[in-house]
């Protein structure tokens, strides 16, 4: 499996018919020519910004506006109202991590590797940076795993200043891997293309003195622009 | 096999520089090796710290570093080297060659050992260490004794005559024989010297003291204790270029570096080897030095060695704390580890290996910036603690999940596995209902049902999502998982408790008691 799968559309069918080249079979005039030039240049991105999707797990599907994650965008988790959130960091990484691309989490030395791989994350593509250094290297450091894997979980352990953040969301942005940021302490002030707010989680199977803890039930609230510019709430089981 | 021995007398000292001053090499709180001049104070092999100190109060001491001792004795392995190629270093300060073909050529045993000795002493007296001795007897085992024997007597060298070296043991105690047990064994047994050792009968002696007996045997009657480990000296791996004028410019230093790679790629592609540990060292006109090792899992290209040298001046340059001051003099790269250069063999179509490729350019340039350890895997290792369970492998070290993984390891807590581990576990207090603290018995239980966490140690929780508040009530537990691990060694024994705690703002966390005090190991994020 590569690292990198760019996902190839043909232009619609329908757009390339053109008035200049409809000149006799075998054939094309000088201004056909040039009008050939013109569309082609204009039909030249050969893929939707839409298709540029690294796919998630089938629980996050129906709950992410465009059904997975859009390469070259934000994603901020979000957890200042109820706990849950690294776990739902993790199945965001899942995804991209079973089909066969590589993710890397920045400075999150607490990260329990062991949870991670439980959610489906494969740990020999997963590349850990758990301290990123002194604060002239971080962003460095960041912009460089941008360009090396596709997805890039990020913890921010202090206040992130907003051009920083800016600058870090527009180097995703350039490099085509998707910045998730797992902001515990709302750190993150930058822009976000997609925001999964934890607004309620609940344990089950867990009570007094008896019992496992056994699995989570979220409520998730998603917004953000474009398609999710309108919130959109939704439960979550993890484990399912 | 008639062999050729050359022993510097007190080399580690030697390859410290303090040969001339009264000194020793401590190993384990006992002097290893001593100077002459603090052996005159009084200082003596085995003693201990305290009481090399207390007989020469001015004797400096330094630690048993075999690497230095080594790279010391490269200078006069070499100088022995010009006389043979098959030079067998033994240990730092000791050497041993065959002595048939150069002696044939140097005109006897006599002259080779006086040519010898004024080489390697040449070596020595740079370093102010005391001259060379040299022995030369039928067996390895015989010469190293007849060089220890020439130190002792005062001369260069002691050579045996051909024959003679069963004649020439047989008056020496068998404590030369260097095992202790079995010295100790003879003495008792009335058995004092080599030659009335050696006069046993040779089944009597393997089935009295079995192998290792039999041995020493073969040492007392002057035959080989064993083949000497030949082979040519390894190549030169080290190429350095001294730059005429100091530069300040990454890309500069990154072109010249790539003729010192290509030259090194050629001096190990006629031994059919490749490297996969390089040592980029560089120096400023300062005398600022940066050295750092850079390891692959592949067999370094040129490519691969100049763009370590790139990334470790970028990091270097860039860094705020101790940029270097003046222009860049010196480039040195050092092959540390070889392999037999087994070539590449890149995967149908692509294949993983050029998949990660980019991965490992964006990684190797992060460990420029901040060191090897810095990034890396997670590897799933087996044990009872969250902790435990993860080890992190550096990027481009071994990545080997061990078999204890797949072990059942009872006491363990069940999966779902704690999202955030904290390194340090973070203190609380477990009260029960009635403010009692909450213990866990000899039968791993709990004394009483928790009902309130207090966190102790003041100010903000780390982050995640340790209890926001300092006083929790629980609403849910589960547990204790006891864990005794280690109870056969003193050092790693550890008897803990583990419980699953839910607070009442919903979080989930990993408890763990360990001597009485209870901490957050984890939390179910």
């Amino acid at each position: 499996m590569t690292a990198t799968a760019p996902v190839e559309v043909a232009a619609p069918a329908g757009r390339t018919t053109l008035a200049g080249a409809a000149a006799p079979a075998g054939r094309v005039t000088p201004a056909g020519r040039t009008e050939l030039h013109r569309l082609g240049a204009k039909v030249r991105p050969t893929s939707f910004a839409g298709e540029h999707l690294l796919p998630v797990t089938p629980a996050l599907q129906a709950i992410l506006p465009a059904g997975g994650l859009q390469r070259g965008s934000t994603v901020v988790v979000d957890s200042r109202q109820s706990s849950g959130a690294t776990t739902l960091a993790f199945e965001l990484l899942a995804g991209p991590s079973v089909g066969g691309y590589w993710c890397a989490v920045g400075g999150f030395s607490e990260m329990g590797a062991l949870a991670a791989a439980e959610r489906g994350i494969d740990l020999a593509r997963l590349v850990i940076v758990p301290f990123l250094g002194s604060p002239d290297r971080w962003l460095q450091v960041l912009a460089t795993l941008f360009d090396s894997v596709d997805a890039v979980l990020f913890a921010p352990r202090a206040a992130v200043r907003q051009s920083d953040a800016r600058r870090l969301a527009a180097r995703s942005r350039d490099r085509g891997s998707v910045l998730i940021v797992l902001d515990h302490q709302g750190h993150w002030s930058g822009p976000s293309d997609l925001r999964c707010t934890v607004t309620g989680s609940q344990w089950s199977g867990l009570s007094r003195g008896h019992g496992l803890l056994a699995s989570r039930r979220y409520e998730l609230e998603v917004s953000g622009r474009g398609a999710a510019a309108r919130p959109r709430r939704a439960p979550l089981q993890l484990p399912a | 096999m008639r062999t050729l021995v050359v022993w510097c007398p007190d080399w580690p000292l030697v390859a410290a520089g303090l040969a001339d001053v009264p000194s020793a090499v401590l190993r384990a709180n006992r002097v290893t090796v001593c100077s002459a001049a603090a052996r005159g104070e009084g200082v003596a092999l085995r003693q201990r710290r305290r009481e090399a100190e207390a007989a020469c109060p001015q004797l400096v001491l330094v630690a048993e570093d075999m690497g230095r001792d080594m790279r010391s004795f490269e200078a006069v392995v070499s100088a022995v080297a010009s006389f043979t190629p098959r030079v067998e270093v033994s240990r730092p300060g000791v050497c041993s060659l065959p002595v048939k073909g150069p002696s044939r050529y140097f005109g006897g045993e006599g002259p080779l050992a006086a040519r010898l000795a004024g080489a390697v002493n040449g070596v020595v007296a740079a370093r102010h260490g005391p001259p060379c001795r040299i022995g030369i007897a039928d067996s390895p085992f015989a010469a190293r004794l007849a060089a220890q024997s020439a130190g002792v007597a005062g001369t260069s060298a002691v050579i045996v005559a051909p024959g003679e070296t069963a004649t020439w043991l047989a008056g020496l105690p068998v404590a030369a024989l260097g095992r202790r047990d079995l010295a100790d064994l003879l003495n008792r047994l009335g058995i004092r010297r080599i030659g009335e050792f050696a006069a046993l009968d040779e089944a009597l002696v393997g089935g009295r003291f079995g192998s290792e007996g039999l041995e020493a045997h073969r040492l007392a009657r002057g035959l080989d204790d064993h083949v000497l480990a030949l082979c040519d000296p390894p190549p030169d791996l080290t190429v350095e270029r001294e730059l005429e004028s100091p530069v300040d410019q990454v890309d500069t230093v990154a072109f010249i570096a790539t003729g010192i790679a290509d030259e090194l790629m050629e001096r190990l592609s006629p031994h059919g080897l490749a490297c996969t540990r390089l040592l980029v060292e560089a120096a400023t006109e300062h005398a600022e030095e940066l050295s750092r090792w850079w390891r692959a899992d592949r067999p370094f290209t040129s490519r691969a060695m100049v763009d370590r040298v790139r990334w470790q001046l970028e990091g270097w340059m860039s860094s705020a704390a101790d940029a270097p001051s003046a222009g860049i003099t010196l480039v040195r790269l050092t092959a540390g580890e070889v392999v037999p250069d087994s070539g590449r063999q890149v995967g149908l179509f692509g294949g993983p290996a050029e998949a990660s490729q980019r991965v490992e350019r964006g990684i190797a340039r992060i460990q420029g910036l901040l060191g090897h350890t810095a990034i890396g895997t997670a590897v799933l290792t087996g044990g009872r603690g969250p902790v435990e369970q993860v080890c992190f492998v550096p990027w481009g070290d071994p990545r080997e999940e061990p078999e204890e993984a797949r072990y059942p390891w009872p006491g363990r807590v069940p999966s779902p596995a704690p999202a955030i581990v904290y390194g340090d576990p973070v203190a609380v207090e477990l009260l029960a209902a009635t403010g009692e603290p909450v213990g866990v018995t000899g039968r791993g239980q709990c004394s009483a049902a928790p009902a309130q966490v207090r966190r102790l140690s003041p100010g903000s929780p780390p982050a995640g999502c340790s209890p926001a508040s300092r006083v929790a009530t629980v609403v849910g537990w589960a547990g204790p998982w006891p864990a005794e691990e280690r109870w056969w060694d003193a050092n790693g024994y550890r008897r803990r408790a583990r419980l699953q705690l839910l607070l009442e703002d919903g979080s989930a966390h990993l408890l763990v008691l360990e001597r009485g005090c209870w901490g957050i190991e984890a939390t179910y994020d």
